[in-house]
């Protein structure tokens, strides 16, 4: 497991020929999926900012390792460009029930870095384990009611 | 799970898709039908400074839930734009808030300050009236079902002043104690302004 307060301003390394591509800026998720589908970098050359989470090779505490420079490439769907956008931040945004109830503002969220999958979401006080969100969106996040 | 809610406190309160996680606006006006008890929708407006222009009405029918914090939409496509679709929801209509209230004996209670609800998930009604005396103190009354409301009055049954509170807390668990009867049948819609 892995959280995103760890892997927030990691720098992404490439294997082949120890290149620094940028660093962890945002994640991705889709949320019905509840997936963690790619990260958008920071302080690149050019505009390859999206890299695709299957495209991780490993995580290490200093570094985000990633196979060559050629895993990266620019926001093309809707979401990637909404998150380049900084629409779908995440750290600090409203998290509600489908009710209506407010849970707080994100602190973290957890997932498994092996495959993307959604575990926790972090709120002052709590940690809820969240399978999949109901929506993500530029006011909330919204969480499905236990049970 | 069921709670008693004033009306006052769903008042800017932010109208939240469940499709896109997007506000689409906050809740201006509370809409009830005195004579059915039951809510009838919000006036929704934009969100930020006070006095944002309308954006449209939310029947009830297109409530998902009405939370503590935010009340849940499906899309933004369930509130009504536009003058003509409004007018059609709204009906004729009338503020509440600051009705005279007089009891079928023909006694002056007052006036009225705010609506209490029962929130049931996507639906609410009305199951009190909170009611400024002319010396100032404010009453909680309970209701079991509709009651009639004119231009000129709110008229309640003169059993319910003795039934009457002085927090929503008792009302609250008066509301739990008896379930009150079928409301009659005939239909309007009415304003609730702050």
């Amino acid at each position: 497991m892995i959280r995103l307060s760890q892997l927030k301003g990691q720098r992404i390394l490439t294997r082949d020929s120890a290149v620094q591509l940028g660093s962890v800026r945002r994640l991705l998720l889709d949320a019905a999926a509840g997936m963690v589908v790619a990260a958008e970098l920071e302080g690149v050359i050019g505009d390859d900012t999206i890299l695709d989470w299957s495209n991780v090779a490993s995580i290490g505490p200093d570094a985000v390792m990633v196979e060559s420079a050629d895993v990266v490439r620019g926001a093309q769907s809707e979401a990637e460009k909404r998150l380049a956008a900084g629409e779908l931040d995440l750290d600090g945004k409203l998290v509600l029930n489908e009710a209506g109830d407010a849970l707080g503002p994100l602190e973290d969220l957890e997932f498994d870095e092996a495959n993307g999958r959604l575990a926790s979401i972090h709120v002052p006080g709590h940690a809820l384990p969240v399978e999949r969100l109901v929506a993500l969106g530029p006011d909330a996040i919204i969480v499905p009611l236990p049970g | 799970m069921n709670r008693v809610a004033r009306a006052a406190e769903l008042i800017g309160q932010p109208v939240v898709t469940l499709d896109q996680a997007t506000t689409a606006g906050e809740v201006r006006d509370v809409l009830i039908d005195p004579e059915r008890s039951r809510l009838v929708g919000f006036t929704v407006r934009g969100t930020g400074l006070l006095g944002s222009p309308l954006v449209g009405i939310l029947p009830a029918e297109g409530v998902q839930s009405i939370g503590r914090d935010a009340v849940m939409i499906a899309t933004e496509s369930s509130i009504i734009r536009g003058r003509e679709g409004m007018q059609a929801s709204l009906g004729q209509h009338q503020d509440i808030i600051g009705k005279e209230v007089v009891t079928d004996g023909g006694a002056s209670l007052g006036e009225v300050t705010d609506i209490v609800l029962e929130v049931d998930g996507p639906s609410a009604r009305v199951v009190g009236y909170e009611v400024a005396r002319p010396d100032g103190q404010k009453l909680m009354v309970p209701i079991s079902g509709g009651v009639p409301l004119s231009r000129d009055a709110l008229v309640l049954p003169a059993e319910s002043e003795q039934h009457a509170v002085t927090g929503l807390n008792q009302l609250r668990q008066s509301v739990e104690h008896g379930r009150p009867e079928t409301p009659h049948d005939r239909s309007s819609t009415r304003v609730v302004k702050k």
